[in-house]
């Protein structure tokens, strides 16, 4: 394990229900500045309720998650799931305005920068409901770009892109992690990284970090 | 903040505003139908009226309760929102201010046509904006919980009357009987006292338990 000071996330002991049954139980481990993790397991094993509850969105049965805390606020990071959330009748641009990442409203240039760079330029004031399933994603990414945060989540990240646009966010997570950003990823495919990610494999009987 | 999270609400209405008609037209037409069904006399209409224009006036606002979160909810801006804003409460409160500005309000502009149309007296006319004014924030904030914990549910919507109107009944009460005072030239100070007072704790905890109903459902 890398130094303690580095530490971004420690999990300890952590255990989901959902109703009576346990997802997984005692699953314990840190994420450090510039790691990517690759959660693995089984359809319905529990990757995107362990990402939710990491995220808050889901209260968990036991154990601690602990963020890295900097002047005593806990590291908020992003979190990117399965639904796109973006607005169908706001405009590619406007849905980036008006929603906040990591509790602030983004400056409008960057808003435009980042549009180009997840190439939806020629959509930017299109409503995103005329926009096809890849491209809701692309939305979507454009937020990380955007985001001042020191840990990405990201659950089923390559599901509809494109072949390209698989290849270029794998070369933005390599690019995040060098700059000392943490990736915790689900998916389903090998993921190619520079440096390849570590594996945590969620079983029901025990979970393991290879 | 606030403000941004507001203009993003009001924003999403201007782009499908023909559902902004929906809560008015209800209003208009249930209140129009009332002298046909009842009687077209003047007397009784005045005596009723009252009654009938705030008995419409909930239920209007109570049907378009539902898009308070729900499209947030399925498209998924309603998590990032609680996550990423920093401060839920003021999601949930700039949501509350959308709803009574894009139903509340416009109820309350229009009331004062229906009050002649039943034929209640124009002294009562003020009492009746003023309780309404009141009595429709008071109804998008107490739905806003409502909404929070039926939000995830296939079928919420019985669910979420069951759930508000018990808890709206007391404005019901003080609002009409307001109303009537005011008809028969009475002091109607004390029902808006109580109004008032109603609004002011649910404005205070209202946010609390909005974003407590919200976080149940969204797991």
């Amino acid at each position: 394990m890398s130094s303690k000071s580095g530490l971004i996330l420690t999990v300890q002991s952590l255990g989901i229900r959902r109703s009576e049954r346990w997802l997984f139980r005692d699953l314990s481990f840190q994420l450090s500045e510039g790691e990517a993790v690759q959660v693995v397991g089984q359809n319905g094993s529990g990757k995107t309720s362990l990402l939710r509850s990491l995220c808050g969105l889901l209260p968990h049965g036991e154990g601690e998650i602990d963020w890295r805390e900097v002047d005593d606020l806990p590291t908020m990071p992003i979190f990117l799931g399965h639904l796109p959330a973006v607005k169908p009748e706001l405009s590619v641009f406007e849905n980036l305005l008006y929603h906040p990442i990591g509790g602030e409203f983004m400056a409008e240039t960057a808003i435009l920068d980042s549009i180009d760079e997840v190439l939806l330029s020629a959509y930017t004031d299109t409503p995103a409901r005329h926009l096809s399933a890849g491209q809701t994603r692309r939305v979507g990414l454009a937020r990380l770009l955007l985001a001042k945060t020191d840990c990405w989540v990201l659950d089923e990240p390559f599901t509809s892109l494109d072949v390209e646009g698989c290849a270029w966010l794998e070369l933005k997570i390599s690019a995040f992690v060098k700059t000392g950003g943490s990736v915790l990823l689900t998916s389903h495919q090998p993921v190619n990284l520079e440096s390849s990610p570590r594996i945590l494999e969620i079983k029901t009987e025990g979970s393991r970090l290879c | 903040m606030l403000v941004r999270l507001l203009q993003r609400e009001l924003l999403r209405h201007w782009r499908c505003r023909q559902d902004l008609l929906n809560p008015i037209l209800f209003f208009v037409l249930t209140v129009t139908l009332f002298p046909l069904a009842v009687s077209p006399d003047g007397e009784m209409l005045g005596q009723i009226g009252s009654g009938i224009i705030w008995v419409a006036a909930l239920l209007a606002a109570m049907l378009s309760l539902e898009s308070m979160y729900r499209d947030d909810y399925h498209d998924g801006t309603l998590e990032l929102l609680l996550l990423q804003s920093g401060s839920p409460y003021q999601v949930v409160l700039a949501k509350i201010i959308s709803h009574w500005l894009t139903t509340g309000l416009p109820l309350v502009v229009i009331s004062p046509l229906l009050a002649v149309m039943m034929q209640i007296p124009t002294t009562a006319i003020t009492a009746l904006m003023l309780t309404l004014l009141i009595g429709t924030a008071v109804l998008s904030l107490i739905g806003s919980v409502g909404m929070g914990l039926t939000v995830g549910l296939r079928q919420g919507g019985v669910l979420l009357s069951l759930l508000v109107l018990p808890l709206y009944i007391p404005i019901l009460i003080f609002g009409s009987s307001a109303v009537s005072a005011a008809s028969m030239n009475f002091d109607y100070t004390g029902q808006l006292a109580f109004m008032g007072a109603y609004f002011l704790g649910a404005l205070s905890l209202v946010p609390l338990a909005s974003v407590a109903a919200i976080k149940v459902s969204i797991r």
